[in-house]
């Protein structure tokens, strides 16, 4: 005789089955469905945020002073993006500045505020988002705020983009000693994004014609800073020489070698290279035993002319290939009286040095 | 009598409760982490990093310089479209290392003949032990590319001649049947710039076959026509989007694909390089994971899922088979060696999460479930098979494993919409899920049998097609770009 559990069991398993059957093809649907719609609303969402962005560059291109109306109004989080990268897309390309009106037409658009209401965001993308668009916005006076949500923002990758658009937001020179407390003060978190920040800043002070003087004064105080992460100063710098500040060269010579760091003396002589300017430390440094500051300063020591010749040429004997190869690559583009060095070297009684003025006149 | 038989059927039925429990085990563990990955992932949907931004914040001193090392070995028809990819990188400071590992073939000469190479006296310091070198070539035209021809020694052999010549504090092995995005390499080193205590970062890697390959670029992401490959992409997607993304967000990140990872250059003399074994790039995370340990290093294993690596997969069953018993050969002899680390609070959840996760799911996984057929077809002959069960239950299997596909694919399409167009997306979802006629059974028999042969440590070869079907003599040279 069969109990009840034992006819019943059997069917029950079966049906259980037959659910999770119904379950995984019911899922299965739905993720072909939801595939489908959400590639489409993505198309869709993509498009508009593009005619969106067109308008507004349109607008903009259109945009005369006293006419403020004809900016489109901003209604939405994606509305005042697409207000920032058309404005990205319109100056960054020209490297200008947006007018003052046009400005004035954006602060009153309420388009920032828009956007800062979306600042404590829980999603780390969506405040990247924010961040980015706060910055695209290119009001002057969001440096402050920028700054104040780097001091708190967890997420490396949108301190970062903090950094960048308040770089890009610097109007006068007072605001890079700021940002250079700012990384200095987040030394956890500020690795690396410093140079690049100092660079951007230098850059946007030059588009809005600020005095080099200024900037002089205020780039001594930073370096000058006793507190200061070397690598910050490392970093102001390089950005200094990559920039060209040709005028605040001799300071920056004299105050790092006050500081007596190898990687600051390095740092100047790849900065004076930058510039295309020659320095006695340069001359000084090459044949160093420390072969880093050996390397930087060969390699620095092209816009020395061909007084450093000789110098670089003994280095193509050194027992670090790295220095050798840096010297011959340097002789190279050192003009006639490199190549004379390196006929002549061809010739060494060192087969390490004769090896590599071959490779070198090889390259040409 | 009746005993013994009532024992039997008790066995049998514990047996059968064992299958269906490491079923779901397995299954369920793959859900899970599809599930965790995609809570993760959506939190960046939204953070689309613009490349000049990127670029105006890192290309700078603060970018640790890489050393790119390309192993290559009878690479004659791809090392050409790998190393012009690789020339085309968007890094401020790096060097190029291809270490022709005795090959047989044209590898060298084609390298010599197309980058205008000449030898040069590059000493090396022998930090960690290889077979000789017979020469060093330099490019004339670009001389940040270098070839190192030596002595045939295996990939890891040459992976440790490229990190004994390499100049720069991060090392970056690529294969050499690989194409890598010119922008991947930024991404990836901006890790390293953020986060101090990164050791080992992988990147996506993805499946040529089937894409539009031009000018040794990417230029249309598509879906290949082979089942074979479809199945592999389904594979890949669960893999890299899933399995990577869940694993290394639960700092238990054990792998990082030999197709495409960078490494902290001193963390891996520390360790002594490469470790001459066919798993060499899950070796090297696992003593990685346990050097820091050891040594109080404070560190993270990371995968960077944006960035990304194409490469070929096989496009015949034999290749295939020879490829995953390399791979289980690999996992095997790994997990022994690190097997310290099992179960290890020590090592954290590197050792409590993810070597379980390797050694039940991922090792043992074939094991069980080639048991699992062979009890299906005993079961079946002693007539002690319910079919209607069965049946389903066979039902429920496929499902769930297209299911896992179709996640993987539209958790692709969510964050990444690589391909196109959605007909690829529904293609792959669909055709991966053949994966459980033939496919799946196939590659399990393969490794299981590759678990009992871990002593081999050849490394076979993989026929290889070339990844454009371009002539390379007119080819525009990287030197030429700038023009």
């Amino acid at each position: 005789m069969h109990t009840l559990d034992a006819i019943v069991f059997p069917y029950l398993v079966v049906v259980l089955l037959w659910v999770v059957i119904a379950f995984f093809v019911v899922s299965i649907a739905a993720l072909f469905v939801g595939l489908g719609i959400h590639k489409r609303h993505l198309a869709k969402r993509e498009s508009n945020y593009r005619r969106q962005i067109e308008a507004y560059a349109h607008a903009i291109s259109q945009f005369r002073e006293g006419d403020e109306t004809c900016l489109p109004s901003v209604a939405d989080l994606d509305a005042a993006c697409a207000l920032g990268a058309a404005l990205t897309e319109t100056f960054r390309a020209q490297d200008i500045l947006p007018q003052t009106a046009l400005l004035e037409a954006i602060r009153n658009s309420g388009a920032a505020t828009l956007v800062m209401a979306h600042l404590d965001a829980k999603n780390w993308g969506e405040r990247f988002r924010v961040v980015t668009a706060l910055g695209d916005l290119r009001l002057p006076e969001l440096f402050d705020k920028l700054v104040e949500i780097a001091h708190s923002e967890p997420h490396m990758s949108v301190f970062g983009n903090c950094l960048y658009a308040a770089a890009n937001s610097v109007s006068r020179p007072d605001q890079i000693r700021t940002l250079f407390d700012l990384i200095n003060s987040r030394r956890d978190i500020s690795a690396g994004y410093d140079e690049g920040m100092f660079r951007l800043a230098i850059q946007a002070l030059r588009r809005r014609d600020a005095q080099l003087e200024a900037l002089a004064a205020v780039l001594r105080l930073c370096l000058q800073s006793a507190e200061a992460d070397e690598q910050h100063l490392l970093a102001l710098v390089l950005a200094v020489g990559k920039e060209q500040l040709v005028a605040f060269k001799n300071d920056m010579v004299s105050i790092v070698r006050s500081r007596g760091s190898a990687r600051l003396t390095a740092a100047v002589m790849r900065a004076a290279h930058s510039m295309g300017l020659c320095d006695s430390i340069i001359s000084e440094h090459v044949g160093s035993t420390d072969p880093m500051l050996n390397i930087a300063a060969i390699r620095s020591a092209e816009c020395c002319g061909s007084d450093i010749v000789p110098l670089i040429g003994r280095e193509l004997r050194s027992t670090d290939f790295n220095v050798r190869y840096a010297a011959a690559v340097t002789l190279s583009k050192l003009g006639e009286n490199g190549r004379n060095e390196l006929i002549e070297r061809r010739q060494d009684s060192d087969p390490f040095a004769r090896d590599m003025a071959a490779f070198a006149l090889s390259v040409g | 009598m009746f005993l013994s038989l009532l024992s039997l059927a008790n066995t049998l039925l514990c047996f059968q409760v064992l299958v269906l429990l490491i079923f779901l085990i397995i299954n369920g563990s793959y859900t899970y982490v599809t599930i965790f990955a995609f809570q993760h992932l959506r939190k960046s949907v939204d953070a689309k990093p613009d490349l000049a931004q990127l670029l105006a914040l890192t290309k700078s001193a603060n970018m640790r310089p890489i050393s790119i090392v390309v192993p290559a070995y009878n690479e004659q028809v791809t090392i050409l479209d790998t190393v012009l990819a690789a020339t085309r990188i968007n890094y401020p400071e790096f060097e190029i290392l291809i270490v022709n590992d005795g090959s047989t073939d044209e590898t060298l000469q084609r390298l010599i003949e197309f980058f205008d190479m000449v030898p040069i006296a590059r000493p090396a310091r022998m930090l960690v032990d290889t077979t000789p070198s017979r020469g060093v070539y330099v490019s004339r035209r670009n001389p940040n590319l270098w070839v190192i021809d030596k002595e045939n020694g295996g990939k890891a052999d040459a992976l440790n001649t490229g990190l004994n010549f390499s100049r720069y504090p991060l090392f970056c092995a690529i294969d050499a049947d690989s194409i890598i995005d010119p922008d991947a390499l930024l991404r990836m080193g901006h890790q390293f710039l953020i986060n101090r205590e990164l050791i080992a970062a992988g990147g996506s890697v993805r499946v040529l076959n089937g894409c539009v390959v031009e000018d040794s670029r990417v230029t249309r992401v598509r879906s290949p026509r082979s089942i074979l490959a479809n199945i592999q992409i389904a594979e890949y997607l669960r893999s890299f989007m899933a399995g990577r993304v869940a694993l290394s967000e639960y700092d238990s990140l054990l792998i990082i694909s030999g197709a495409f990872g960078i490494f902290r250059k001193d963390l891996m003399l520390a360790i002594g390089g490469f470790r001459k074994t066919v798993g060499e790039d899950m070796d090297l995370v696992l003593r990685l994971h346990r050097y820091c340990v050891d040594h109080d290093i404070k560190y993270k294993v990371y995968f960077v899922s944006e960035p990304v690596c194409w490469t070929q997969v096989p496009s015949d069953v034999f290749s295939l088979l020879h490829q995953r018993n390399r791979w289980q050969r690999g996992l095997v002899d790994s997990i022994w060696h690190n097997r310290v680390m099992l179960f290890n609070p020590k090592y954290g959840k590197a050792g409590t999460v993810g070597m379980p996760f390797f050694l039940f799911i991922e090792l043992f996984g074939p094991l069980m479930e080639f048991i699992g057929y062979i009890s299906f077809i005993l079961f079946f002959i002693f007539n002690m098979l319910n079919p209607v069960f069965a049946l389903l239950f066979f039902m429920i299997s496929i499902l769930w494993g297209m299911w896992l596909n179709t996640a993987a694919v539209t958790l692709d399409n969510f964050v990444q919409h690589k391909y196109e167009s959605l007909f690829d997306s529904y293609k792959i979802a669909i055709l991966g899920s053949f994966e459980y006629i033939g496919y799946r059974q196939l590659v399990a028999v393969e490794r299981l049998i590759s678990t009992f042969q871990v002593t081999r440590t050849h490394w076979g070869k993989a026929e290889r097609k070339d990844l454009t079907n371009e002539d390379k003599t007119n080819a525009i040279k990287p030197w030429d770009i700038d023009k």
